[in-house]
């Protein structure tokens, strides 16, 4: 009981996270400069943008909106897309788009962290080195490049000149695994670069404080191999950090493939979102951010639980 | 129909970005549209291939209220077809129809439907067969009487467009056998047939698409060389139509390719990039907000790039119903300040050029006099003259989208009125609300005092004629959507200055019943001297493909003749083929 109280406390937070961000959207939704109704039956008669409020819940006070809107939520009724006739679901591209995305930054995560760990373990043992020198001011330049503004340098380069890999659209991983893997090494690279470089950063502050404790002058003291050090006593208590700025980044990552995806043309939740945007579809776009919000909240509370598995001595500070 | 008024993103930043656009075209001879012949175009055409094309705007649905787009509208085009097409020469001909025969008063007329060489049915991809009573259900359709008829139960009113008022002049249409239909119109049209064809947005559906709302607005079912495979807002796939009715001059079936994936690419860079390093088979591009890439498309060795004539002419629009442009003087006096050569020069990117006309030199209504050219002088005068008319300073406030260019050529038509002392402003706002406000708000017209729109495009009149008619339902009609125009619901949706000018009424009507040049210039000409609109510049649309492609600009018409290369909506993909 006494180890699962920090978890529930945590759920518990991240239900009310949940509801506050929310909710916070519903009244968003409400201070529009324009009648969302009006917008979406232009032509309609009283009678039908009346009813439309009505089942927009935009006729009741705004808590009874709100709570009318959750409950249909989490039972995955998000309304329709009003300017495709009424035929599309919102939650048909939530299903569609969102497993991509999800992919892209899996990848994307996959791909800072491989190259993140060896090269901030590598920097801290280093450190003051010339090799530390020249990796560490590479990657301080290549976090400085916005990741937009990588991927058309990638496009450029690797896409039209080097004509090594494609540029547009997403290949589904049943219907190609090259393809799929071929078309996701651009758009991640964009995305991942600048994380690979934060990450390294962060990882060889913390290693090099963490070759600084006690623990690792007297394993070092009992004739442990540097390696063994490293991997063993260093790297675990170091990687906090980086697990909590990579539980972060995945949100930080949704507003990059918002971004990336409209670049790459791929058919993700980013490029749905600013499709909804574009396209004025309020009422998808409410549950797209309250989808983004739950993703975001839950990302930060697996890292919190995530840690206190790799550390146990912050289980009960977090 | 009017794609320029689409909500779709794309068409919004066309708007917005209106004012930049600048056309040159009107001094391109049309037949001179393809900028560069595709080398492949003189090998032969083989069958087979799937190729991706990078467009520029989404796919809404495809009933009478979802307004396809530009380049959307060409992806639609491969599935459904027309009853005229355009040919190389600007002439407007039967194509779904075999002919079309006016009365001598042009009242009513004649359409004879097409059918196969060999004599039978042309087919819906349903199979249902294109005859009269097609042809009615699409009439009925464009007119409104079906949503009148599914009211009830079309919630998203999916039946109800404009395109019910571009044909307020139809009073009935009646079935004289299986392959004839007379029109009835209520006041004489000698362009009936450039209206139907419509810049190419008539396009002829399946009666079985209109089965209910939400089957018409997800699924087109035309006549067209390609079939709707999958579609959702942002790709449209269409497979090969195997019984596709026309064949190529060899006796080959047509089309050539199997598959066309139109898939949305909002970064103009990413659709050229695609097309470099092959993504992307083909990509379009509009010079609305384009034109850095289509310069740097139409120097390049690796792309084939054809370019549409500058046909497309958008528009400062002025509230008339609504101070200040409730004044002629006003009016004048903006129109007057406009430095279109500088406008041209520095935001028309060599592509865009300075408007001389509200239409351009190759359209049917083209006339420079009237036209109020740059003369800060003049705008002086004009707005001293309002001063002392209202005792007030002519400012305005015009809206302007949020994209980056819309924002740049708001500003740049700031500084411009700020020269001649106007105090201009903008208002940043959704694109979507800005078209929505310009034409959709029934009963009362444009919201604001002025906007730019993109709306008069082509050769013809007819097209235009809809968005200057103070009165497309006109008094006494027996066209029963009148009702619904009484009612204020669908009146003015097209008539974007809400001017009731007695005069233009009457010369559009006269020019629409004889349908020569002469009599639309008069229009022309009152339109530039009362001021209603004016134009800064002309705009094009250009379309590139790699050198894998070919047949483009190829297609033959069913009456005789080719289709143009490039339109705004693309090309015709017929003939188009892949190495």
């Amino acid at each position: 009981m006494t180890r699962a109280l920090p978890i529930l406390r945590r759920l518990g937070t991240l239900l009310a996270v949940i509801v506050l961000s929310t909710f916070f959207l519903s009244c968003l939704l409400r201070l529009l400069p324009t009648d969302l109704v009006d917008m979406i039956l232009t032509l309609g008669t009283p009678e039908e943008k009346a009813a439309l409020r009505r089942s927009l819940y935009l006729d009741r006070d705004v808590f009874t909106s709100y709570f009318m809107w959750f409950k249909d939520f989490i039972r995955g009724d998000m309304g329709i897309f009003y300017g495709t006739g009424g035929g599309e679901s919102v939650w048909s591209h939530v299903t569609r788009s969102l497993p991509i995305s999800l992919l892209i930054m899996l990848y994307t995560q996959i791909f800072a962290l491989l190259v993140a760990i060896p090269l901030g373990i590598f920097t801290a043992y280093r450190e003051g080195k010339k090799s530390d020198r020249i990796i560490s001011n590479t990657l301080f330049t290549a976090s400085s490049v916005p990741n937009f503004a990588l991927a058309f340098l990638l496009i450029i380069v690797v896409g039209v000149k080097l004509q090594w890999l494609p540029t547009l659209e997403y290949v589904g991983f049943k219907e190609s695994p090259l393809q799929h893997f071929k078309h996701m090494v651009l758009p991640c690279f964009s995305l991942g670069l600048g994380l690979a470089a934060s990450y390294t950063r962060l990882l060889r502050t913390d290693v090099i404080a963490a070759l600084k404790d006690d623990y690792v002058t007297m394993a070092a003291s009992k004739g442990l191999s540097d390696l063994r050090i490293l991997l063993t006593h260093v790297f675990r208590p170091a990687s906090v950090t980086l697990l909590t700025a990579a539980a972060l980044n995945m949100g930080a990552l949704i507003g990059g493939t918002l971004v990336i995806e409209n670049i790459f043309a791929i058919p993700g939740f980013g490029f749905e979102i600013a499709y909804a945007l574009g396209t004025k579809e309020f009422v998808a776009l409410q549950s797209f951010i309250a989808i983004t919000a739950i993703g975001y909240v839950i990302f930060n509370v697996a890292a919190d639980l995530l840690i206190g598995i790799v550390d146990p001595r912050t289980r009960g500070s977090r | 129909m009017f794609q320029r008024s689409t909500t779709r993103p794309r068409v919004m930043k066309k708007v917005g970005a209106g004012l930049a656009l600048a056309l040159l075209a009107s001094t391109v001879p049309m037949a001179a549209n393809a900028a560069k012949q595709s080398p492949a175009s003189a090998a032969k055409p083989v069958s087979g291939g799937k190729i991706t094309v990078g467009v520029f705007d989404t796919f809404p649905g495809f009933c009478m209220k979802q307004i396809l787009a530009n380049s959307a509208l060409g992806g639609a085009r491969s599935v459904a077809e027309t009853l005229f097409e355009r040919n190389t020469k600007g002439k407007v001909v039967p194509f779904l129809l075999k002919d079309a025969t006016p009365s001598a008063d042009f009242k009513t007329w004649n359409l004879e439907i097409r059918k196969k060489a060999d004599g039978t049915d042309i087919q819906f991809h349903d199979g249902v067969a294109w005859n009269a009573d097609a042809l009615i259900a699409n009439f009925n359709a464009i007119r409104g009487l079906t949503y009148v008829a599914n009211i009830s139960k079309d919630t998203d009113k999916n039946f109800l467009g404009s395109t019910a008022v571009a044909v307020g002049n139809v009073v009935s249409t009646t079935k004289v056998d299986d392959y004839n239909v007379k029109v009835t119109l209520n006041s004489s049209q000698a362009d009936f047939r450039e209206l139907m064809y419509a810049s190419g947005r008539f396009f002829m559906r399946s009666p079985g698409q209109f089965v209910d709302s939400a089957t018409c607005a997800s699924t087109l079912i035309g006549t067209g060389p390609f079939k709707q495979k999958s579609v959702t807002e942002t790709k449209l796939v269409v497979e090969k139509n195997k019984n596709y009715w026309r064949k190529d001059a060899a006796g080959n079936k047509l089309p050539y390719l199997d598959q066309i994936t139109f898939k949305f690419v909002v970064e103009s860079a990413s659709r050229v990039a695609g097309l470099k390093s092959g993504s992307l088979d083909a990509a379009q591009f509009s010079s609305a907000s384009e034109t850095t890439q289509m310069k740097d498309l139409s120097t390049s060795s690796a792309v084939n790039y054809f370019k549409t004539g500058a046909e497309y002419y958008p528009s400062l629009w002025f509230n008339t119903s609504i101070a200040p442009f409730n004044n002629l003087n006003a009016r004048r006096a903006v129109s007057y300040a406009l430095n279109r050569d500088l406008w041209a020069k520095t935001r028309g990117n060599g592509i865009n050029f300075a408007a001389t006309s509200i239409v351009g030199r190759n359209n049917v209504m083209f006339s420079t006099k009237n036209f109020p050219t740059f003369n800060l002088k003049k705008s002086n005068e004009y707005a001293a003259a309002y001063k002392t008319e209202t005792g007030k300073d002519l400012e305005f406030v015009f809206p302007s989208s949020k994209d980056s260019t819309s924002r740049a050529n708001s500003k740049a038509l700031v500084a411009l009125m700020k020269t001649a002392g106007i105090k201009a402003s903008f208002n940043e706002e959704l694109l979507s609300d800005i078209v929505n406000k310009g034409f959709f708000e029934a009963g009362t017209g444009l919201k604001y005092q002025a906007a730019t729109l993109l709306t008069l495009e082509g050769l013809d009149a007819a097209f235009n004629y809809i968005f200057l008619s103070p009165n497309m339902f006109e008094a006494g009609t027996a066209n029963p959507m009148a009702g619904l125009a009484r009612l204020g619901k669908i009146d003015s949706l097209l008539n974007i200055t809400k001017q009731t000018d007695a005069q233009l009424n009457t010369l559009l009507q006269a020019a629409r019943a004889s349908g020569k040049a002469a009599d639309y210039k008069l229009v022309t000409e009152r339109i530039q001297d009362q001021a209603y609109i004016t134009n800064i510049t002309y705009q094009s649309y250009a379309m590139a493909t790699t050198k894998k492609i070919g047949g483009v600009g190829e297609t033959k018409l069913a009456s005789g003749g080719t289709s143009p290369t490039v339109l705004n909506w693309g090309t015709n993909w017929t003939s188009v083929w892949k190495k």
